[in-house]
């Protein structure tokens, strides 16, 4: 029985040495000690690095030609763009209410900050095919004089720049509605749309009457 | 003569002889009555009708022809009249004459006709001058005449017209008389022959009789006694007839009885040579009796193999209710069994008596090394004597080195007692270590709570910087700055993130850390517990080493004493031993015996299956 016992310590590398235990365990209080209170300085230094960074004169290195200013974001691990003029904000999604009686492509209805705002699924209005999973946990609101909307999105990537001639002619395969509303691809693959063709598309308007 | 016919031939034979003498006594009355016939058809034509001719002549004469005559003298009849009458007269007489006269007429009629005859020719010539007178018509002449004339010539005629009709008279009688004289000779005649034929007959019939009668019953009478039992019939008669040949079977059938029942007299004697030819198909007796004799043969050849000792023999039954055949083949089946089970028995008797031989064999054999053996054994016995002295004091030393293990044994329980208290102690402080682990456990879970707060409060912050860049850009040039600061803020919020990531990582690994812990902490507590169970147990088998030694000491003790008793007996055992030597010297004499009667046993034992084994099964 005792030979046992030995053998099993003996499998976790000997007797236990207690005091270099309690060493070990010293200096890891003192480890956390130092990141709270005694690194104080570091962070300070830090801050100050960064703030001299944002305090730089914006150099102006205007890259050459017309940009376009873009909002980049992600459907199903495709990578879309929308021009930021037509965008109003982006919102985090919470509480869509599914609508009836409205076509597929028309998730539901939410409430930003009080306005009542439908949801469009662009992957439908686009009729691709639905693959991979997505979350579909942001929106993106699109705004024109006489229209609103919203897009939903799974990431927001964030806004960027875009030479115009980076933009690249869409594929002369592409036929019917994705042709219509495509403005570009650039060279890493990012599909361009053209905001201010489907916010002025009658086909977003939704006007049907249904027989009870 | 008669005894030479057949039956049928006798009999059509007597029967026509009557037949023919009831034809000759037809025969002859027959010819009696034509005779008769003949003698009354001559009476009447040859006698009778002249009889009536002669008087119508006779009458013509006397009666017409003068009758006439006086008529006419008288005048009563006219001339006329009376000589148409005479003439008439005249012709009949003439005409009946040459009719009498065509008869045939014996000597005197003849005489007598011839006599007439001359006297008719004067009457004639009177007649003639009749018939001129009565022509004449002259009375006187015609008185005259008949005066003179007429009875003169008419009574001549007339009485021997009388004369003839008596002679005549007396002929019919002669004939009439010589009739009556023929019928009675005749009838004599036909009594004579009648009353011959009747006895004849009569003789015939007796004799047919004796002749089918009498052998008939002579045989019937013997058939009688065969009937009784009596074979010993003689039958004599001898015919060719149906009877005879009767006789003939009925000698062949008493024949036939008698060989059967010689043969059955034979049978009973024994003898079974006897043969029995059938007479035919259909003798079903003499079959029998054959069968019967083939079937008591075979019995008995059956029962001759089984003399010799042959039980293979087959006897087959007749039939069901072949008493004798079914008990034979039962007794033959039931021998052979039984002949069967004693080869058997002989057989193992002859095989147990040889394994017997071989056994006393190997028994003296035995007896002999046993001899062997008994001697050595009084040597070890000797031997046993000295290690019994040994083992007593062996005892006595060990009843000591026990008293002293009980002494250790109860310095081992306190000990034991002394691990189990230091367990429990172990098993406690186990237990608190289990409870700080989980608090820690908690604690880092609070800190998981905190970090997902943060990683919220990134996520917003990273919108919020989208936004900013945004508005920044509606903004236009003077926006350029600020979209900078925007960027910055979705750098750090994007920093925070990656941080919370890692934080939740090294909590994730604390907190199998703290899992693994507290598994470590229970295996321990268990082991601790199986520790104190296991020390318990060796306390308590401490403590019943301890009675186990106390006991064995005092057994070592009780060992002691009984070697010494041991010692006395084996002393004992040495004298016995002699005995057992001298015994087993007997009992090598008494093998021998042993030895010598199996092997007359032996001998028996195949004599007697020689003797069995000459039935045949």
């Amino acid at each position: 029985m005792s030979s046992r016992r030995k053998e099993g310590s003996a499998g976790h590398g000997g007797p236990v040495d207690w005091a270099e235990i309690r060493g070990r365990l010293e200096r890891t209080r003192l480890l956390l000690e130092e990141e709270t209170d005694g690194n104080a300085q570091a962070l300070e230094s830090i801050l100050k690095s960064r703030a001299k960074l944002l305090a730089r004169q914006p150099v102006k290195d205007k890259p050459p030609g017309i940009h376009i200013e873009v909002v980049e974001f992600m459907v199903a691990d495709e990578k879309y763009a929308l021009e930021s003029k037509y965008i109003r904000e982006v919102y985090p999604l919470k509480e869509l209410t599914p609508l009836p009686c409205t076509p597929s492509f028309v998730r539901g209805i939410v409430n930003v900050r009080g306005r009542i705002l439908s949801v469009v699924d662009i992957k439908r209005f686009f009729d691709l095919p639905e693959k991979g999973l997505s979350d579909l946990n942001r929106i993106i609101i699109l705004h024109a004089p006489e229209m609103e909307f919203g897009i939903l999105a799974d990431v927001v990537v964030g806004v960027s720049l875009i030479p115009q001639e980076e933009i690249q002619p869409s594929l002369p395969t592409l036929s019917g509605i994705r042709l219509e509303y495509l403005k570009g691809i650039t060279r890493d693959g990012t599909v361009v749309l053209d905001a201010g063709k489907i916010l002025q598309d009658p086909k977003i308007r939704v006007h049907e009457e249904v027989d009870f | 003569m008669l005894g030479r016919l057949r039956l049928g031939p006798k009999l059509i034979g007597g029967f026509l002889f009557v037949s023919l003498l009831c034809a000759v006594v037809g025969y002859q009355g027959v010819s009696t009555m034509n005779e008769g016939e003949r003698i009354l058809r001559i009476i009447y034509e040859d006698h009778a009708i002249p009889l009536g001719q002669l008087k119508l002549i006779s009458d013509k004469f006397a009666v017409d022809i003068v009758d006439a005559c006086q008529k006419m003298r008288g005048g009563m009849m006219t001339w006329a009249d009376g000589q148409a009458s005479i003439m008439q007269a005249r012709e009949i007489i003439v005409n009946e004459w040459k009719k009498y006269l065509l008869h045939d007429l014996d000597e005197d009629e003849r005489q007598l006709a011839e006599e007439i005859g001359a006297l008719k020719k004067t009457a004639g010539v009177s007649l003639d001058r009749l018939t001129e007178i009565v022509r004449s018509q002259d009375r006187e002449q015609l008185d005259d005449f008949i005066k003179n004339d007429l009875y003169r010539t008419i009574d001549p005629l007339t009485t021997r017209f009388s004369r003839l009709t008596d002679v005549t008279i007396r002929h019919i009688r002669e004939k009439t008389d010589e009739a009556a004289s023929d019928f009675r000779s005749g009838r004599r005649v036909l009594v004579i022959v009648a009353s011959f034929s009747v006895l004849a007959a009569l003789v015939l019939g007796f004799v047919l009789k004796r002749n089918i009668t009498n052998p008939a019953a002579a045989m019937a009478a013997a058939a009688r006694d065969i009937a009784l039992g009596d074979v010993n019939q003689k039958i004599e008669f001898r015919s060719v007839d149906e009877i005879g040949s009767l006789a003939d079977s009925f000698r062949s059938m008493i024949d036939y009885i008698r060989k059967i029942a010689e043969a059955a007299e034979s049978l009973r004697q024994g003898d079974l040579s006897v043969k029995i030819v059938p007479k035919s198909d259909k003798d079903l007796l003499s079959h029998n009796f054959a069968a019967l004799i083939e079937h008591t043969a075979k019995v008995a050849a059956a029962a001759d193999a089984l003399s010799r000792g042959d039980l293979t023999v087959q006897v087959q039954p007749q039939s069901e209710k072949d008493t004798l055949g079914n008990a034979f083949s039962r007794m033959i089946s039931s021998l052979r069994n039984m002949t069967s089970e004693i080869l058997e028995a002989a057989n193992i008797l002859a095989s147990s008596i040889s394994e017997i031989s071989a056994i006393s064999s190997q028994l003296a054999a035995g007896a002999s090394e046993t001899a062997t053996a008994v001697s050595e054994t009084t040597t070890t016995v000797e031997e046993v004597k000295q290690t019994a002295h040994l083992a007593s004091q062996k005892a006595r030393h060990v009843a000591e080195s026990a008293g002293k293990a009980v002494q250790i044994s109860q310095a081992g329980k306190k000990a034991t007692d002394q691990t189990v208290e230091g367990m429990n102690l172990i098993r406690e402080q186990m237990e608190s270590i289990a409870e700080s682990i989980v608090k820690l456990s908690e604690q880092s879970q609070a800190i998981g709570e905190i970090i997902s707060t943060v990683n919220d409060l990134a996520d917003q912050s990273n919108l919020l910087a989208v936004n900013a860049s945004i508005e920044a850009a509606k903004a236009g040039e003077e926006g350029k700055g600020f979209a900078v600061v925007a960027q910055e803020i979705r750098t750090l919020a994007e920093q925070s993130k990656l941080g919370t990531a890692q934080v939740r990582g090294i909590l994730s690994d604390i907190q199998k850390a703290t899992a693994a812990a507290v598994m470590a902490t229970e295996q321990g507590s268990k082991a601790v517990e199986e520790g104190m169970r296991r020390s318990a147990q060796s306390g308590e088998s401490i403590v019943l080493l301890g009675n186990g030694i106390t006991e064995a000491s005092q057994a070592a003790t009780q060992i002691a004493a009984s070697s010494q008793q041991q010692l006395v007996g084996m002393d004992q055992v040495a004298l016995a031993m002699e005995n057992i030597q001298q015994a087993s010297v007997q009992n090598v004499e008494s093998a021998r015996q042993l030895e010598t009667a199996s092997h007359a046993l032996n001998e028996l034992g195949t004599k007697l299956k020689m003797l069995v084994s000459r039935y045949k099964v």
